[in-house]
């Protein structure tokens, strides 16, 4: 608990971390950048030569690009459940974290946005999805699990950032209260010129909350749909009725993991340790541990689904999955390390050593982003035609290139963000302390 | 001869045509190009202009008909009127366009040096070809060609004369010399006797690949299918008796391994049981004697064939209408083919499907050329005129020409492309394609095919016969009745086509047709059984070569069609290989892309293991074609993809097997593991199709019941109205299909107003050749991709044949399933729901459309297609001049990142609509046809409209045998697959 | 008669609250208070009634809805073509089971959309010119605006200040 902090304490230190960035914070940034350099470059061969730069091949028709996509999708997830879910749930943890955890939403939204994109054959008329009245008159099949994409997840950008913002407007007011120049200016404008009046605090908690009832079903439908890309087609193990709850609850899985590991070096660097404490990461600890385990009975499910079936085209695939090419791959993504790794939270005394969040929640972010490989590539790989069957897949260097340029492209902007914004939300962490009163002295 | 000029003129413009279109792209630029001031008679921009001429990829001589665009070829394909192929061809006549094209291609005189070719002036060559034939001792000059049966032969004959020689020697990496001396000492016939497989109820073939290459494989293809497949209630048997499971032997109902070289002990043998049990139709005379020694159980001894199988053999041959035929690129041809003879003679063959008044004409034929070679190693050859021949690269004793031909004073190659032959001569005189020479071709008795030039020629070439005689007059002013071939030609067919009428007439027929004169009537010469044995005696392993349905000898490695076109049977491409026995590979301890070192007397190769249980233990099998040197071709060479593009580098690609083997194709071999690796290039990596029943087959006794059950339910539906699902679709009712119910959909079906386009293939008659794969690739515009990108699985293919071998693990003989795979156009194509930008529809004629344009390319359809039949531009590919001169220009070329496939050939469907609108009537049935089932030779495929009652596919939809792929997923598949009968035993 | 603005700065929260109350019970009812975060005493001090931003979402959320299905309809309608064997959704709602997810998410959309401007509307936001104003209402102080006339302005400021307020200014 946070309760023996005051007010003031709370503005002094979570304001302090936005002053002047000490060197290392600079020698991050230029490393994040330089990632997404590289990614850039990259995806500049794509668009020069085509696609054939990267490692597709047929049947092999999506790999990393999108496996990049559905695990960024995914890592968004988490932010909102925490900012929006638990915050209809009332869950008095949530408000030193959520903060952290909507930005990472907000830009891991912003990277999975972009490989949609780069994924296709022609990235320059992937406006072509889009509903735009043209000069043909030629409008897009709605019919699409793509199409619903394009919706799903401009919904979500959307909404996710306007709610970020939202929550920023009190702390910017904050923030410029208390700065000079041009930093007062810029908070200023963020600020909305907000004044903390009773009005306003009533008009906004009442909004808020519609924020988080809305952001709420807009992130189950959004992962939903995402996971209808696969469920719709008849690929054996895409075509599944179970994809959308099992895609939710890995997406949260693993976006409960990112949020770990940013928040564990990140309270250490700005000094939060008596704001962000180990009852947070416990409640967060506990959270992956229950995600884990729908997604560990979703994976065995799965398996059930083919065997009962009957269908050969099905068991041939789940066969192919736990025995194939890509066998190593599932035995350690999606069982070792998002399965049975987590489990070890049952113990308290790993759930409450930062170490051993830090590491497994590492493992947890690779397991998942190895799942969603494994879902496409070895799906694609073992179709119906045998003829067709293929080990010969492999990621070419600019796959890889392209796939670290997103972790550069998220974590530029996020340390970005995290200078120039309060990583903890000041308005709400007061919310929960006991207001300064006059017993309070006595 | 008013006549005559008005059609000189009419080719004129043609060229003209061609010209300006052309030269824009091949350099240098012979003339302006001038746009079109008068339109020209004939040639109507956007129209297609037909000449028939003859296929000389190989020496089959099947008729052709090339397809033109503003004076371009662009098409070539089966003459409907020619006797051989019936309007049918292979996949080397498929590739000639890439040939005519072949950016390889000598554009003009070359002088040789250094194993490099300089440009030479025209008249110098030939004034410096005639002072050496001048200066030649008297028979000093010696002429080595193909077999070219016809008035080119005259002419060579006319040419020796001039200049004094009788030095003629006919050269051919696979030669048929064996069969037609084989005749003349059975049957005392000069030439090859005709096979009417049709008529043959029993096929015995004696490693005689008559799918593949075996002298007129079209023919022979259509002929054993219609022979040997079921109908009404029985189907005919096949043999084949040899080391290695080819195409052809994997057509058969049985084969019959037997050690490599020993196939005259096993026809022996059978000869042997006719003789002794007296299953003999026709006696003949002193032949006891000759098969005395070979009772089965020695035969089962040499040949390692079964003696109850030597003795089911030869009551088979006996007790119907049967043929025996023997290959040529086996050990002891001649006397292989005496002694098929002789069986033939025996069963009472000749006459019926064994045809001695309709000769073959491709004897002459030749792969030993000892006398020649005596005579260069003598020093007596001056002049050295090589026609089109490449013994340098196919001739089995390498060495010895390669030392032979170093002393010969002076060697004039002609030719349309860089050769190994071409590089060890001192010029080179670039010659006209085939397709761009007036010349004829006589593949057998009365059948007298004429060509003629369907397109000016592409580079500064001469026509072969016009060089031949300008020597000539070189040599002798005035020499030869004729100034050039052409009227040489016209002169030698006066008798043929006496006015232009008749000519022009032949021109537009391809040719002049008739029977066969003389009697077929059996007859056995003196000299029928006087034959001394003496079988090859190979101790331990042995290598074999076999030419492939691709290169045939080699000769057209350099058509990248054809490089990228998988092998039939391993299904590898763009290299070499080695086949060997399973049990072999374990006692060498080697496994696929292994790389094994082959030596024999004539060498050393190293090439990839591929584990192969069609060849016989320590038997080790290469194909023929690859291993050519550098200048032969950047395809033939080492090439690798590049971003789209292929570059060749200097080097060689894959090994040329033929030095290491004798004449009879094969040698005792030390193999030895180099420990290295070459990973194998192949378009099929699973062997077998599991449990998915893509390919079916029924066995004889099963067929009945089939039909039955298919019209109970038939009956059993008839009363209920068509289900929504089943409107406008296929009904399963008709087709009698298994799978999934009409009705089975969610959604109520979509009609078709005016046509349905569907298929059917037929899997009795499909015997897995490919042609329609590559016709598919000339008629589409489908791009070559390269080696690297094969192996990526990156290969652009439309339509390709799936080969599935049937076989547990234990079994001793592979079972080869052949079905070829393409589009199905579904009514309920999974496809195209998923395509967010409907660049992928169902037409209202039932057409599965890419719309190219519309692409962004997602490559959703392509993952959510159960056939797999979507291909994606990874890049953008290159036609490498003058190559895109050949581009089809009714269909679009892909741009990279769209999404492409087989669109039932729309662009001819829509020229016979056009046609038919013209015309005010409806499309007829047959009127329009795909590239594929066009070009089928053995008729497989058949493409129509099934909303009319009568067409040919809506009636084989109905067939009982029928059945779709991947019934159960209710994609209402447009194609029908006939279900392959076999007989019970392999069932 | 012109209106005088009073603002009270209170370092502690009950003192302020109670403040507030007796205000209201002397019949000041034009107050604005001024606190660092969102306490629930505020509403119930000012006995005021739930916002309006409510009314605003569900107009933008109905909105969304509908203009999603006249989008995915028409524009199916106005380009109709059979993909997969499945029909062209029509207005009669057949066949559009699959335009159901862009309805949802336009719902969503139009609806937080709505939202936001129902709080700017309400809220007064953006807002550049501030009558009365402490930044340390950012931090840990509350504050008491009190608008009122010219003669009851003694009586206001006497109770603020009798509570507890740190300072007491005349604006």
């Amino acid at each position: 608990m946070v309760t023996e902090l005051t007010y003031d304490q709370v503005n002094r230190d979570v304001l302090r971390t936005l002053e002047k960035p000490r060197p290392y914070y600079f020698l991050g940034l230029a490393i994040t950048a330089f990632m997404f350099a590289l990614g850039a470059w990259a995806e500049a061969q794509n668009i020069q030569y085509g696609l054939g730069m990267s490692g597709y091949m047929h049947p092999v028709y999506w790999a990393f690009y999108i496996t990049d996509f559905v695990f960024w999708v995914g890592i968004g997830h988490a932010g909102t459940l925490i900012s929006a879910i638990l915050y209809l749930f009332r869950a008095r943890w949530r408000m030193s974290v959520y903060r952290a955890a909507e930005a990472m939403t907000v830009f891991a939204v912003a990277t999975a946005g972009l490989f949609p994109i780069l994924h296709v054959g022609r990235p320059w008329l992937a406006y072509w999805l889009f509903p735009y009245p043209s000069e043909r008159q030629l409008w897009p099949n709605f019919k699409s699990p793509l199409v619903w994409d394009v919706f799903a997840i401009s919904t979500y950008a959307t909404v996710s950032t306007v709610f970020l913002f939202i929550g920023i407007i009190p702390d910017a007011a904050a923030a410029r209260d208390r700065a000079t120049g041009i930093r007062k200016l810029i908070y200023s404008i963020f600020a909305f010129g907000w004044l903390g009046s009773s009005d306003q605090w009533r008009h906004y908690m009442k909004s808020y909350m519609f924020f988080a009832a809305f952001a709420t079903p807009l992130v189950l439908s959004v992962h939903s749909v995402v996971s209808w890309d696969f469920a719709m087609s008849i690929v054996p193990g895409w075509h599944s009725t179970i994809f959308p709850p099992y895609f939710v609850a890995g997406a949260i899985l693993s976006g409960v993991a990112m949020v770990i590991t940013i928040l564990i070096p990140l309270r250490k660097l700005m000094g939060l340790e008596h704001i962000i404490t180990m009852w947070h990461f416990e409640a967060l600890a506990k959270l992956l541990l229950l995600t884990s385990t729908i997604v560990g009975y979703a994976y065995a499910t799965e398996f059930w689904n083919a065997w009962y079936s009957g269908s050969k085209y099905e068991s041939g695939h789940f066969l192919y999955r736990a025995f194939g090419h890509f066998a190593p791959t599932f035995w350690f993504g999606m069982v070792f390390c998002n399965s049975l790794l987590p489990q070890l939270f049952y113990f308290r005394g790993v759930r409450t050593n930062l170490w051993m969040l830090f590491i497994i929640s590492i493992f947890v972010n690779i397991g998942m982003w190895l799942e969603r490989f494994i879902i496409i590539v070895t799906a694609l790989s073992h179709e119906f035609m045998p003829y067709s069957w293929s080990d010969e897949y492999q990621p070419s260097h600019i796959d890889w290139m392209v796939t670290i340029g997103s972790f550069g492209w998220f974590f530029t902007l996020f340390l970005i963000f995290a200078k120039l914004f309060p990583m903890v939300s000041i308005n709400e962490v007061k919310e929960i302390l006991r207001p300064p009163v006059k017993e309070s002295h006595k | 001869m008013a006549d005559d000029i008005k059609r000189r003129d009419f080719l004129k413009l043609v060229g003209i045509g061609g010209a300006s279109t052309a030269l824009a792209n091949c350099t240098p630029p012979v003339e302006k190009i001038i746009p079109y001031v008068v339109k020209e008679e004939q040639v109507t921009p956007g129209d297609s202009l037909y000449f028939a001429t003859v296929c000389r990829e190989c020496p089959a001589g099947c008729g052709m008909v090339v397809r033109t665009r503003e004076g371009r070829a662009v098409k070539a394909e089966g003459n409907p009127e020619h006797p051989v192929n019936d309007g049918r061809l292979c996949m080397r006549g498929q590739a000639s366009i890439q040939g005519l094209y072949n950016p390889d291609r000598f554009a003009n005189a070359k002088r040789v040096g250094g194993g490099k070719f300089a440009d030479l002036g025209w008249d110098e060559a030939i004034a410096e070809v005639v002072g050496k034939v001048q200066a030649a001792r008297p028979n000093g000059v010696a002429y080595l060609g193909p077999v070219t049966p016809g008035t080119f032969d005259n002419l060579v004959g006319d040419f020796l004369n001039v200049v004094g020689s009788n030095g003629r020697y006919i050269y051919e990496a696979i030669p048929y010399a064996p069969l037609r001396n084989a005749a003349q000492r059975v049957f005392g016939v000069n030439g090859v006797p005709a096979h009417d497989f049709e008529k043959a109820r029993y096929v015995l073939s004696f490693s005689a690949d008559f799918l593949e290459t075996w002298l007129s494989p079209v023919e022979y293809a259509l002929g054993f299918t219609s022979g040997h497949s079921y109908k009404a209630g029985e189907m005919g048997r096949f043999v084949y008796v040899g080391p290695r499971y080819s195409l052809t032997a994997a057509n058969a109902d049985q084969w019959v391994s037997a050690n490599a070289g020993q196939e005259l002990a096993v026809a022996l043998g059978v000869l042997h049981v006719i003789i002794n049990e007296n299953l003999a139709k026709q006696s003949v005379n002193g032949v006891q004697s000759l098969v005395a020694d070979y009772t089965p159980d020695r035969v089962e001894q040499l040949s390692g064939v079964k003696a109850d199988t030597v003795r089911a053999i030869a009551r088979g041959v006996t007790a119907q209408d049967s043929l025996v035929v023997s290959g040529t690129t086996v050990a002891n041809a001649e006397e292989l083919a005496v002694v098929t003879n002789l069986i033939n003679y025996a069963a009472g063959n000749v006459g019926k499907t064994v045809l001695l008044n309709q000769l073959q004409q491709q004897g002459a034929g030749s792969n030993d050329l000892t006398p020649l070679l005596e005579r260069m190693e003598r020093g007596e050859i001056d002049v050295l005129v090589i026609n089109e021949v490449n013994p340098a690269f196919s001739y089995p004793d390498a060495a010895r020409w390669n030392a032979a031909i170093e002393k010969v004073g002076y060697v004039a190659q002609l030719d349309h492309q860089p050769t190994e032959t071409g590089a060890q001569a001192d010029v080179v005189l670039a010659t006209h394609y085939s397709l761009e020479q007036w010349n004829d071709y006589v593949p057998r008795e009365g059948v007298y095919g004429l060509m003629q030039p369907v397109m000016r020629p592409v580079f500064d070439t001469r026509h072969p016969g016009d060089l031949l005689i300008a020597i000539a007059r070189g040599v002798r002013a005035g020499a030869i009745g004729a100034p050039d071939y052409k009227t040489y030609l016209r002169q030698a067919w006066g008798s043929r086509t006496g006015d232009e009428k008749a000519w022009t007439q032949a021109l537009m027929k391809g040719g002049v047709f008739q029977a066969g004169s003389g009697s077929s009537a059996p007859r056995l010469a003196s000299t029928a059984t006087q034959l001394e044995v003496k079988l090859p005696e190979l101790q331990g392993d042995v290598l074999i070569a076999y030419p492939t349905i691709q290169y045939y000898d080699g000769r057209l490695a350099n058509r990248p069609v054809l490089q990228e076109h998988p092998d039939p049977m391993t299904k590898i491409t763009w290299m070499s290989w080695v086949e060997v026995h399973p049990r072999t590979a374990e006692k060498l301890g080697v496994k696929n892309g292994d790389l094994l070192s082959l030596k024999t007397e004539g060498g050393e190769i190293e090439a990839p293991v591929y584990v192969y249980k069609g060849v016989r233990e320590g038997v080790f099998a290469v194909p023929v074609g690859q291993g050519h040197s550098p200048l032969f071709g950047r395809f033939s060479g080492e090439a690798h993809s590049y971003r789209g593009g292929i570059v060749s580098a200097e080097g060689v690609r894959g090994v040329n097997p033929l030095p290491l083997v004798t004449p009879g194709f094969l040698a005792a071999v030390q193999v030895s593991n180099t420990g290295r690796r070459q990973t194998l290039i192949t378009t099929q990596t699973q062997p077998t199709q599991e449990d998915r029943d893509i390919s079916q087959v029924v066995p004889l006794s099963q067929v009945a019941l089939m039909a039955q059950q298919a019209s109970e339910k038939a009956r059993k539906l008839e009363g209920e109205p068509l289900r929504a699902a089943e409107v406008g679709t296929i009904p399963n009712r008709v087709a009698g299909i298994q799978g999934a119910e009409p009705g089975a959909s969610f959604y109520p079906a979509h009609d078709h107003p005016a046509h349905r386009w569907a298929m059917v293939i037929d899997l009795n008659s499909c015997i897995g050749c490919g042609s329609c794969s590559v016709a598919c690739y000339t008629e589409n515009n489908i791009p070559v991709v390269g080696p690297e990108l094969v192996a990526k699985g990156r290969e652009m293919s439309w339509l390709w044949i799936e080969r599935y071998f049937e076989e547990p693990e234990a079994e001793e003989q592979p079972d080869a399933r052949f079905i070829p795979m393409l589009c199905q156009h579904c009514d309920n194509a999974p496809c195209e729901p998923v395509c967010p930008v409907y660049a992928t529809y169902h037409t209202p004629e039932g057409l599965n459309a890419q719309v190219y344009n519309r692409c962004v390319g997602t490559r959703y359809c392509g993952n959510n297609c159960p056939y797999k039949v979507r291909r994606f531009n990874w890049f953008e590919y290159e036609w490498p001049a003058p190559l895109n001169l050949g581009l089809n220009p009714d269909v679009s070329v892909r741009s990279r990142g769209v999404m492409e496939k087989c669109t039932f050939c729309v662009q001819r469907t829509r020229e016979a609509k056009n046609d038919a609108r013209n015309e005010a009537r409806p499309v007829r049935d047959g009127e329009v046809t795909t590239a594929c089932a066009q070009t089928c030779p053995t008729n497989a495929i058949t493409f129509g409209d099934i909303m009319d009652p009568n067409s040919q596919v809506a009636k084989l939809t109905a067939n009982p045998l029928g059945y779709r792929v991947l019934e159960e997923l209710n994609t209402q598949a447009a194609i029908t697959y006939i279900r392959e009968v076999v007989h019970d035993s392999e069932a | 008669m012109s209106s005088r603005l009073l603002l009270g700065v209170y370092p502690h929260f009950d003192e302020f609250l109670e403040a507030t109350r007796k205000l209201r019970k002397e019949g000041f009812r034009d107050l604005v208070l001024f606190s660092p975060t969102a306490r629930h005493e505020l509403e119930e001090v000012l006995e005021e009634g739930p916002s309006v931003v409510r009314w605003f979402v569900l107009v933008g959320a109905l909105l969304g809805c509908l203009s999603g299905y006249v989008m995915t309809v028409w524009m199916n309608q106005d380009w109709p073509i059979i993909v997969g064997g499945k029909p062209i959704g029509d207005w009669d709602l057949s066949g559009t089971q699959p335009y159901v997810v862009p309805m949802f998410e336009l719902t969503i959309l139009l609806g937080s959309i709505f939202n936001l401007v129902g709080l700017f509307v309400n809220a007064r936001l953006p807002r550049i010119r501030v009558e009365a104003y402490d930044p340390r209402f950012s931090d840990d102080h509350f504050g008491i605006q009190v608008r009122t006339s010219e003669d009851k302005i003694a009586a206001a400021e006497a109770i603020l200040s009798k509570n507890g307020a740190k300072e007491v200014k005349r604006v």
